[in-house]
């Protein structure tokens, strides 16, 4: 009885110690508890993490890691400099594997982020599409990002993409946030692909970051310069320089997070290219900064938009909706915006300096410089010659109507803005000329559509420009061009960047740059012959870079580049074209899709060419129906993800 | 008995009392050799701040949460040492060093700087560290920390903060807390070494810049290299960078001439100026140097000339400014180098120097910007200074007085200083609106005469009026800056300006408002009224 009783007692202890135990694996290793927000009795989410360290046996994942794994294994530096000059900031080589991937790659430690690496991932093998990432450490800020990032993407506002992974770096496992990187990728994932980035911050601290930092590219940031001051001073509407829904949108983020910082110190930006406009991107923050002075802003594009009743009704709009869906959510009023020191580098009295400007751009100024008539909001020319000797500029909403046997001269790099309507009446016995006046080139002529305008082109010959955006550059507009003739300039002969384009018995020739080059425009395109570059070329023919076009009967001969160009998801269809001597007849390129129909494709070193030009984007498509291929270099020449069906195929 | 038996050493309070007795002698005979060696108020001072320091200092916390940026440097203690052997002669050498920003280490070089007791005296001495361009100070290549020069530490900051938002070029600079192998260095002023990557960090250029540095010869070889006037000659300026200097050596040598240039007429000189300086911002360093009412940049040093790309001409950066640091009798027009002798010297440059002024003293003063971003930064800086026990600074006028002092010396500076700026701009402003105008009619002619700061308005008021203007008198210049049927606005400056000492740039030299008295002739049309104002408003008056 005795030892039965002993027994008995052995069975209990091993019952009272051992059942507790068992149910605690059992309960922490169905992960349940994960779901738990309060717990009862006190019991804190501290001890419960306690517990679930050593009783969570899970893939030796502890209570809070969430998803994927990637593991990095550092080497030595990749830098030309000697090496005891680097640091843990500068790029590495390493080991990264993760998800079925698993190649070299180079990382380095985040400059402002205590514990977080940079990745960058081979040209020729992305990961996830994505060339560049950044791991930031999860800490108390992340489901704050986490949220704004989520406010910024109900406000259609450009934001990275984030998610939660575990990475094991040299040994070291910890949790991150996996943040898409802001680069050209990130902007042709969303729709910017003839956009750049920039940097600019407006602490009265930092004059290192006043101007637009756009890497080098001098010509970009005046371009950007000039928009913002364009929005500072007022002139015109706002949208024609920056997307206001998008600045709404950022400033009432930057108030709902309370991020002076994105002002004070440097925020990333794009210049979209084919609007002209400046475009605001979100960024979480990544370090503290707490250091930072909040001092006080120079006067900046925000200051001047916030001071804008439209803006200001954007920004409430806006602000409506995010309330709706974030109750929670809490605004400050950027007051402190309007503090804004006065740009200092004005002059003291502007009206006294405006006074000393030898040259005004109202039409009336415009018109006694040059010589033409005003009527209205309207810049007549009537036949004869005129001579340009400084940009001309017009008002938003001017329209400049060049009649017959109208002679252009334009000074060595001055170029004519048209912000409105350009109207070309040349005829073939009398046309329009627009020339350089001395030996050396003219910058260009560009319009910058207003709503609803539509630029026609009959009988234009033109040539001697050097703008890289294009000798004959048009914005936003529609466009019809009819029996003209443009010829010899240091770029591209003609741009035009979003509007309709209604193209006809054109020639193009004997351009540095691009015959033609269209983004994201539709439209049709006829009878036109692309022909012969000049000099140190590097254009193409045709270039259709995103949009829809027909192109019918058009001719690509002896062009250094590609004779059609089709790119970043245009859709085109071609009929009856021919393209004979050029470095490549026809080419689809990212995601583009090109269908040719009785296209003569001759004598071309590669006839059809299908690429993608970066890892995240698609191949190209060409489609050929009844088409002759023949006495080409290479007949066709496809990467792995591009593809030429033949017709019934 | 019972005052025999406290002087017993052996009872216990005389026990007790001997160490007091003992500190107090020896504090006697150390206050006396202070007070034989400096006098009265140097070693009073001194003592004062000591027991200051290790009072009220004492009973603060040493751990704060910075609200300062925190600069933690490691480098060997026997280098330290070595560099410290016989400052500031052996500091100059760079050395070796890691930097701790964000968890990352930098490799950096080190080395000390300054010639000035401020910067080597005491435990708080200045250096420079040496980065590469993408470290953690980016992009700025070389910073200077420095020992604050004033009890408040923010003065030298607060003056590039006035200057940069008066449109002067500035370096970048900041209040920072520094640590030096884990132990507290104390506050320090970081400052960006200006040098030719000036613009370059700014994305105004793509490279260096020319770039001439006007100032006394570096530390190690100071005492023995003469020093002339930095106008004086061009070979006097030092060349940085690795732009090309041709160009910009033709133009210092074309500035340098025309500023020496005797009997050149004015007009000339000006034209040549303006093909050479950027007057504008030239203009704006002279305005920012009366608002700051410094006399730290002279004829001799803390000159920077950049040679623009983009313009082809200098423009100065400011560069050591101190405010207040100015006697008290400073007057409006004060010539601080030979170019500001003839830059003050024209009337319309006077005036648009003045406007600067003013400009500024409506934002500082009038609109408190000034005073809120002092606020702000001692807000910034408060736990800073509390956590420093290694407050060192100036504490006589003996410039080799560096001693510690304490958070009380601080409070005040800080106090006092908000006072002087609020003193010195009332004054300011003030002289710029003191003066009385007369009108006077004098048949078809009219008189004006006064005293003050030009330029003055005429609004003359009549029928088909025709005015002998817009040509240049002896003593004053008169140009049309509107006109109609019945009325002619007039902008008269009148040349009232007299250099005190002489013709030619010598130190201490001044421009001093004239009364002044200008005829105006009518030779045509009816006159039948004249109103005369001053562009600072400070008098009208009317003649019918």
């Amino acid at each position: 009885m005795a030892r039965k009783r002993r027994g008995s007692g052995l069975l209990r202890w091993l019952l009272v110690l051992g059942l507790p135990v068992g149910l605690l694996f059992a309960l922490f290793n169905t992960g349940w508890y994960e779901r738990v927000d309060q717990w009862p009795l006190g019991i804190t989410a501290g001890e419960v993490a306690v517990y679930a360290g050593v009783f969570d046996l899970r893939n030796e994942v502890g209570p809070t890691e969430k998803g994927e794994l990637w593991t990095i294994t550092t080497g030595q530096h990749t830098g030309k400099k000697k090496r005891k000059k680097l640091s843990d900031a500068d790029w590495r080589a390493a080991l990264f594997s993760g998800e079925g991937y698993s190649d070299s790659v180079e990382v380095r430690r985040m400059a402002e982020v205590d514990g977080g690496w940079e990745i960058r991932f081979p040209k020729d093998n992305y990961f996830k599409a994505q060339r560049r990432l950044l791991l930031v450490p999860k800490n108390g800020t992340t489901e704050r990002a986490n949220e704004a990032i989520a406010m910024a993407k109900y406000l259609k506002l450009a934001a990275p993409e984030r998610t939660a992974v575990r990475a094991e770096i040299d040994g070291n496992r910890s949790e991150f946030i996996a943040e898409e990187f802001i680069d050209a990728i990130f902007l042709d994932k969303r729709g910017y692909s003839d956009a750049a980035l920039f940097t600019q911050g407006f602490s009265s601290l930092l004059p290192e970051h006043w101007r637009p930092d756009t890497d080098g590219d001098s010509a970009l940031a005046e371009e950007i310069i000039a928009k913002e001051h364009a929005i500072i001073s007022g002139s015109g509407s706002a949208s024609d320089n920056i997307d206001v829904e998008a600045a709404a949108a950022w400033l009432l983020l930057c108030e709902a997070e309370g991020r002076r910082d994105a002002i004070m110190d440097e925020a990333t930006y794009a210049y979209d290219r084919s609007t002209g406009r400046i475009v605001p991107l979100y960024r979480p923050q990544h370090g503290s900064d707490a250091w930072r002075s909040d001092g006080e802003p120079v006067v900046n594009l925000f200051s001047a938009l916030i001071s804008r009743a439209d803006f200001r009704e954007h920004m409430a709009k806006a602000k409506t909706g995010l309330m709706e869906k974030w109750p929670t959510a809490t605004f400050s009023d950027p007051e402190w915006l309007s503090r804004a020191l006065p740009d200092a580098h004005n002059p003291v009295h502007a009206e006294e300096e405006a006074a000393a400007v030898p040259f005004g751009n109202t039409l009336a100024d415009i018109a006694a410089r040059i010589g033409c008539t005003v009527s209205g909001d309207t810049l007549n020319f009537v036949r004869g010659k005129y001579r340009i000797e400084d940009d001309v500029i017009t008002p938003p909403g001017t329209t400049v109507i060049l009649g017959k046997g109208t002679r252009w001269f334009i000074a060595a790099g001055k170029r004519v803005e048209v912000n409105g309507t350009l109207v070309v009446n040349g005829t073939g016995p009398n046309p329009v000329f627009i020339r350089p006046a001395d030996d050396a080139p003219y910058v260009g002529v560009a319009v910058n559509g207003v709503p609803e305008s539509r630029c026609s082109m009959v009988g234009l010959q033109m040539s001697g420009g050097s703008s890289a955006d294009g000798m004959l550059n048009f914005r936003n507009t529609d466009v019809t061009m009819i029996k003209c003739i443009l010829s010899g300039a240091e770029g591209t002969l003609v741009s035009v960047q979003r509007g309709s384009v209604d193209v006809s018995g054109c020639a193009f020739m004997g351009a540095k740059g691009d015959g033609m080059r269209l983004v994201n425009a539709t439209g049709k395109v006829e009878a036109c012959n692309f022909q012969r570059s000049t000099g140190q070329a590097t254009g193409d023919g045709l270039v259709v870079s995103g949009g829809k076009l027909e192109v019918r009967d058009a001719a690509f001969n002896d062009l250094v580049g590609t004779g059609l160009l089709v790119t970043s998801g245009a859709e085109v269809s071609a009929e009856r074209i021919t393209a004979s001597n050029c470095a490549t007849g026809v080419a689809a390129v990212d995601g583009a899709a090109l269908e040719l129909r009785q296209a003569t494709i001759t004598r071309n070193r590669v006839g059809l060419r299908g690429m993608r030009t970066q890892q995240h984007r698609k191949g190209g498509s060409i489609t050929l129906h009844a088409c002759t291929l023949e006495g080409n270099g290479k007949e066709r020449e496809l990467d792995e993800v591009s593809r030429v069906v033949e017709a019934g195929e | 008995m019972m005052k025999r038996h406290r002087l017993d050493p052996r009872s216990r309070t005389g026990r007790s009392q001997a160490p007091l007795i003992a500190l107090a002698v020896i504090a006697f005979v150390v206050f006396g050799g202070g007070v034989l060696q400096f006098g009265v108020q140097r070693a009073l001072g001194m003592a004062g701040a000591a027991v200051l320091n290790a009072t009220a200092d004492g009973l603060l916390e040493s751990r704060v949460d910075h609200r300062l940026r925190v600069v933690d440097l490691e480098i060997d203690e026997q280098v330290l040492d070595s560099l410290q052997e016989n400052l500031p002669y052996s500091g100059t050498e760079w050395k070796k060093a890691m930097l701790l920003d964000n968890g990352i280490h930098y490799p950096v070089s080190f080395r000390y700087r300054g010639y000035g007791a401020i910067h080597h005296i005491g435990n708080k001495k200045s250096f420079r560290l040496k980065m590469k361009r993408g470290a953690a100070f980016g992009p700025y290549e070389r910073m200077n920390f420095l020992n604050p020069k004033s009890f408040n530490m923010i003065n030298v900051h607060l003056s590039y903060w006035i200057a940069a938002r008066m449109g002067v070029a500035v370096p970048y600079n900041d209040m920072v807390f520094v640590r030096i192998n884990g132990k507290d260095h104390g506050v320090m002023h970081a400052c960006e070494q200006v040098d030719a990557d000036y613009e370059r960090n700014r994305h105004l250029s793509a490279g260096d810049v020319p770039m001439y540095k006007g100032d006394f010869a570096p530390t190690n070889v100071r005492d023995s290299v003469q020093h002339g006037p930095l106008w004086r000659s061009a070979d006097n300026w030092q060349y940085l960078g690795k732009a090309d200097s041709i160009d910009a050596r033709r133009k210092l040598l074309g500035l340098v001439a025309m500023i020496n240039a005797k009997d050149v007429p004015w007009q000339q000189r000006r034209d040549s100026l303006e093909k050479i300086i950027e007057v504008d911002a030239f203009l704006r360093f002279a305005a920012a140097m009366k608002v700051l009412e410094t006399r730290h940049i002279d004829n001799y040093h803390n000159q920077l000339l950049v040679l623009s790309p983009r313009t082809g001409k200098f423009y100065p950066v400011l560069w050591d400014p101190i405010l207040l640091f100015a006697p008290a009798d400073e007057p409006l027009y004060p010539m601080y180098d030979a170019l500001s002798f003839w830059l003050m010297h024209d009337p319309e440059w006077r005036w648009k120097r003045d406007r600067y002024i003013e400009e500024a003293l409506h934002a500082l003063q009038d609109d408190s910007l000034a005073y809120r971003y002092l606020d702000e930064v001692v807000e910034r800086i408060e736990p800073s200074v509390h956590a420093d026990r290694n407050k060192y600074g100036v504490l006589s006028m003996a410039g080799q007085d560096v001693d510690r002092y304490s958070v009380l010396h601080w409070a005040y500076s800080t106090e006092q200083l908000r006072k002087q700026m609020a003193a010195h701009w009332s004054g300011l402003r003030a002289e710029l609106e003191a003066g009385d105008i007369q009108v006077k009619r004098e048949m078809n002619n009219v008189l004006i005469a006064g005293t003050g700061v030009p330029p003055v308005e005429l609004t003359l008021t009549g029928d088909s009026l025709q005015v002998e203007a817009n040509s240049w008198g002896k003593d004053y210049r008169v140009d049309v800056i509107g006109s109609d049927e019945h009325a002619v606005r007039l902008r008269i400056f009148p040349w009232t300006a007299q250099n005190v000492k002489g013709s030619s740039y010598n130190d201490r030299q001044r421009y001093e408002l004239q009364p002044w008295n200008v005829r105006l002739r009518m030779s045509g049309g009816r006159l039948s009224d004249a109103k005369a104002t001053t562009y600072f408003h400070h008098g009208q008056e009317t003649a019918r």
